[in-house]
């Protein structure tokens, strides 16, 4: 039956069929890309327009685009699931301890998020990449630290509607530990519609990733990254036009991907849609 | 004789909603009539298609995933089923009218009662808003509500369940409609409070003469209203006759079993309980229904021959009943 | 399993008093309710919505917390049930178990019938092999086949999710069930098939049951005292023969005479309370019922009449009797 919704919502599906490929792709660059995206460079051969033997052709150190792109995979992915694997620890967290003990806590974290909320993330990120410097590492710092509050308030709103359910109250009365309420009966049923938030960050990040290396901000230079060739692309744009068109497809498909992929899965969880089922 | 023609008749209705389990067949070929100033009941439990069927008459099912696929619903020999949304929509709310279980969700909760019960009057009578406003004081006045001059202008929040149900009733009445259909109206009220609306609906056909199709699972409700009942499982009828009929005499098997599994105030005298009559296994699924009776398997008459196509047949002086045990 | 009969009630409940904060006054919730329930007895609570009857149920099992008064259970005081050692929280709450109205949310979705049986079996110290024979018996007990065990709750109709929910209450062998609204939400039927269930495991086990309920016919039908609440508080109790046949409070009177009894030949022998139910947001001074009552004097509207005996184990709060 679940097999057979995930077939019949053709978001998830080919949301999915295209995560799927950049997984492999980041996994296996080395044995496809055909040149070695650092080493490789020829300068007698740079700016070349695609060809044959540089299918989206080569950039300004004769680097082969193709192989970069195929490298690029792996920072964009990173830094999508890194961050976003952090942002739903702290969000998760925070939420259960805001829903559950509320009071205190309650007031305290929903202060915060409301602060966090009114700042802009790329603001934010701004902030902490020039005061830890530039670099791949501190992205993951900068994003993932920042742009947990939808899951949280998301995660709070979940666990203040469960908190209240009979069979909460059923294990109370059974003597549950809290921690096995906690664990065991909330947060199962709030994982669902976090995990579709998580999707949907995962693609934010990854734009946000290229927003910064596109500022110089994120992984260096020689290191392949989607951001970091449009930013190197921008002066050549109208001499060699496929140094900005290739990686910003990549990001296009990617981001498209995850997006898709998140919808599909709010369209899965929905409980209404599960109540159709029944 | 030909026959004449009837306030509403519904012949071999069928509706179903589509869902990825399989077609839900909510309605399988229900037919009844309904005259002038009569109170009919339909009484079933959930999933007997009750509800739809009140739906189904003034198409209010959604589609997708609902479909209705078959039969007539002629409202004074025009078949409604077979009109434009235009036609519908000037007989909804005008010469037939419903009133829903919950009356908290069936209220605009960002106008005012005395704004809603006027915009309908407007709507159908092409009424001023001051002759609308006029008329709607005087309706809930006619509904019981303690000084309606001021209660016009309250929201419905300011209002207890009993009130917003009274609004509604008041608003279903506003143009005087031949057929008022009434899903649940009771159901989500205290008793009391539910006895105080039974009592109003009951002055209320009297003095606007509208016949009721009251729909309800509860047999107190239907015996203290109806004149006719309709007894409905598994989307079909299973029996219908006087209300006096069908409480004295019930001739299906699940009627039978259905008035003798309600406990009743004041039937336990003796010391000492006793156990209800229940009736065993689960309300059928309506999906992909076998032919043959739905309730045999709960039935303890059922026997082979159950498990052919059975029709609903007459059984003496305009009673009708879907068993091949009893006719 | 259980320890030797104690002499006196198994639940006494003195006073008991729940108060919400509001804005303006204190939502008195329920307003000193008293009662006593007996091993094996069942004692009915009806009364209409606000009335404060689910709040008793779940301030006598700490759902609640109690603003004031005593619940004693065997001997042993509820409201500070949190101050005792865990492991005697963990035994008295095996002891209370309570039935919830709604088969949809009283089961988490996300956990199949093993799983919701097995977890408080666990708790309760069942090893692996007493669990697995104890969930057996109780489905075989609650009338479910072993083969629906691996399912999800949405795979079950409401019928068959209150049986899993009596199920789990029964459990861990409890002395006191609190039926909170537990047939309320079933189709007839159905309901009849339940309240036979519950009958027959009370029978079995000697089971006390607090069975709250705004049905009056079905607690006739399963209660040996029925006590009838408005606005937080007791207004008539008695054994159900008294209560329903001979009704005091006019209350009591005007709620029985308000169900639609299923026979036409009875009809339209109703009589019609006036009002609307009052909120306890509002509650009137005095009687609280005096706003509604067709037998009020003056004395009503100042003095809150006290529960008072005038039989044996009858008693009425009225000023005009």
């Amino acid at each position: 039956m679940t097999m057979n919704r995930v077939f019949h919502q053709k978001n998830l599906f080919f949301g999915g069929l295209i995560i799927a490929l950049v997984i492999l792709i980041a996994a296996f660059a080395p044995l496809i890309a055909p040149f070695d995206p650092v080493n490789d460079a020829d300068l007698m051969n740079a700016e070349l327009p695609p060809s044959a033997s540089h299918l989206f052709g080569t950039d300004s150190s004769g680097r082969d685009v193709f192989s970069r792109v195929l490298y690029g995979a792996r920072v964009s992915l990173s830094v999508g699931l890194i961050t976003q694997i952090a942002n739903t620890i702290i969000g998760v967290s925070l939420g259960l301890v805001a829903g559950y003990f509320g009071r205190f806590w309650d007031e305290l974290i929903m202060g915060t998020t409301n602060i966090m909320l009114s700042i802009p993330v790329i603001v934010f990120a701004l902030a902490i990449m020039s005061a830890l410097g530039p670099g791949l590492f501190n992205i993951y710092l900068a994003l993932g630290l920042t742009n947990w509050s939808y899951t949280c308030r998301l995660t709070r709103a979940q666990v203040l509607s469960v908190k209240k359910s009979d069979y909460v109250n059923a294990a109370v009365v059974l003597g549950y530990s809290k921690t096995s309420i906690i664990f065991g009966q909330i947060m199962p049923n709030v994982l669902g519609p976090v995990l579709v938030i998580a999707t949907l960050g995962c693609a934010e990040a990854i734009l946000m990733e290229a927003a910064l290396s596109f500022l110089g901000l994120g992984a260096q230079p020689p290191m392949p990254s989607w951001g970091g060739m449009l930013s190197s692309a921008r002066d050549l744009f109208f001499t060699a036009p496929w140094l900005a068109i290739f990686p910003g497809l990549a990001i296009f498909v990617t981001v498209l991907g995850l997006n898709l992929f998140g919808d599909g899965l709010r369209d899965i969880l929905d409980p209404r849609s599960v109540l159709k089922n029944t | 004789m030909p026959e004449a023609i009837k306030l509403l008749q519904v012949s071999g209705l069928r509706t179903e909603f589509r869902t990825p389990a399989g077609a839900v067949q909510a309605v399988r070929g229900v037919s009844f009539g309904l005259d002038p100033g009569e109170t009919v009941g339909i009484v079933g439990e959930s999933g007997s298609g009750k509800s739809v069927t009140a739906l189904t008459i003034l198409r209010l099912i959604k589609s997708p995933p609902g479909r209705i696929s078959a039969g007539s619903v002629k409202f004074r020999g025009i078949d409604l089923l077979a009109q434009d949304d235009a036609y519908m929509r000037s007989i909804r709310g005008n010469r037939i009218s419903m009133i829903f279980q919950e009356p908290m969700t069936s209220l605009n909760p960002l106008m005012t009662v005395g704004d809603q019960l006027a915009e309908v009057m407007q709507w159908h009578q092409n009424l001023s808003r001051r002759e609308g406003m006029n008329r709607a004081i005087e309706l809930l006045r006619k509904v019981q509500i303690p000084s309606p001059e001021k209660r016009v202008r309250d929201y419905p929040h300011h209002m207890s369940g009993g009130m917003r149900q009274r609004v509604m009733i008041a608003i279903a009445l506003a143009c005087d409609p031949a057929i008022l259909i009434a899903d649940e109206p009771t159901t989500a009220l205290d008793v009391t409070i539910q006895s105080q609306i039974m009592d109003l609906m009951l002055g209320l056909k009297d003095e606007f003469g509208s016949a009721v199709l009251m729909i309800t699972h509860d047999l107190g409700v239907i015996a203290e209203m109806a004149q006719r009942v309709i007894v409905m499982y598994a989307g079909q009828v299973v029996e219908a006759g006087s209300v006096y009929e069908i409480f004295d005499e019930p001739l299906h098997p699940y009627t039978q079993a259905l008035l003798r599994s309600v406990p009743k105030l004041g039937s336990r005298t003796e010391k000492g309980r006793h156990r209800l009559q229940e009736i065993p296994g689960l309300v059928a699924s309506l999906i992909n229904i076998p032919d043959g009776c739905a309730f045999r398997e709960r039935c303890r008459f059922a026997g082979p021959e159950c498990n052919g196509a059975i029709e609903l047949q007459a059984a003496g002086d305009g009673r009708m009943v879907r068993c091949i045990k009893v006719a | 399993m259980t320890s030797a009969v104690a002499p006196g009630p198994l639940l006494r409940v003195n006073d008991l008093k729940v108060h919400f904060n509001a804005k303006s006054a204190p939502i008195r919730a329920v307003d000193g309710v008293s009662f006593d329930l007996a091993r094996g007895e069942t004692l009915g609570i009806v009364g209409e919505s606000g009335c404060g009857k689910t709040t008793t149920g779940m301030s006598i099992v700490n759902l609640t917390q109690a603003t004031s008064g005593d619940v004693i259970f065997d001997g042993v005081d509820l409201t500070h049930l949190h101050s005792l050692p865990k492991s005697r929280q963990l035994e008295l709450r095996r002891r209370i178990q309570v039935v919830f109205q709604d088969p949809y949310s009283s089961l988490n979705p996300r956990k199949t019938l093993t799983q919701t049986l097995d977890k408080p079996l666990r708790i309760h110290g069942l090893t692996a092999a007493e669990r697995k024979d104890r969930i057996a018996y109780l489905l075989e007990k609650v009338g479910l086949s072993p083969k629906q065990a691996d399912r999800y709750p949405h795979e079950f109709s409401g019928g068959q999710r209150q049986r899993i929910g009596i199920a789990r209450a029964l459990a861990v062998s409890p002395e006191l069930i609190i039926c909170d609204e537990a047939v309320s939400a079933l189709d007839v039927s159905i309901q009849a098939q339940i309240i036979n269930l519950l009958l027959d495991l009370q029978e079995e086990f000697n089971l006390s049951y607090l069975f709250i309920s705004h049905d009056l016919a079905v607690v006739e039908h399963v209660a040996d005292r029925v006590a009838v609440m408005y606005l937080g508080k007791i207004v008539e109790m008695a054994p159900y023969q008294a209560l329903f046949t001979d009704p005091q409070h006019p209350y009591t009177q005007a709620l029985l005479s308000a169900i639609p009894v299923p026979d036409p030949r009875r009809r339209g022998a109703r009589l019609v309370l006036q009002g609307d139910v009052s909120s306890p947001l509002n509650a009137p001074s005095g009687c609280p019922f005096h706003t509604r009552c067709a037998r009020k004097s003056s004395v009503c509207q100042v003095v809150a009449p006290p529960l008072t005996g005038i039989a044996e184990d009858h008693s009425v709060s009225c000023h005009n009797l």
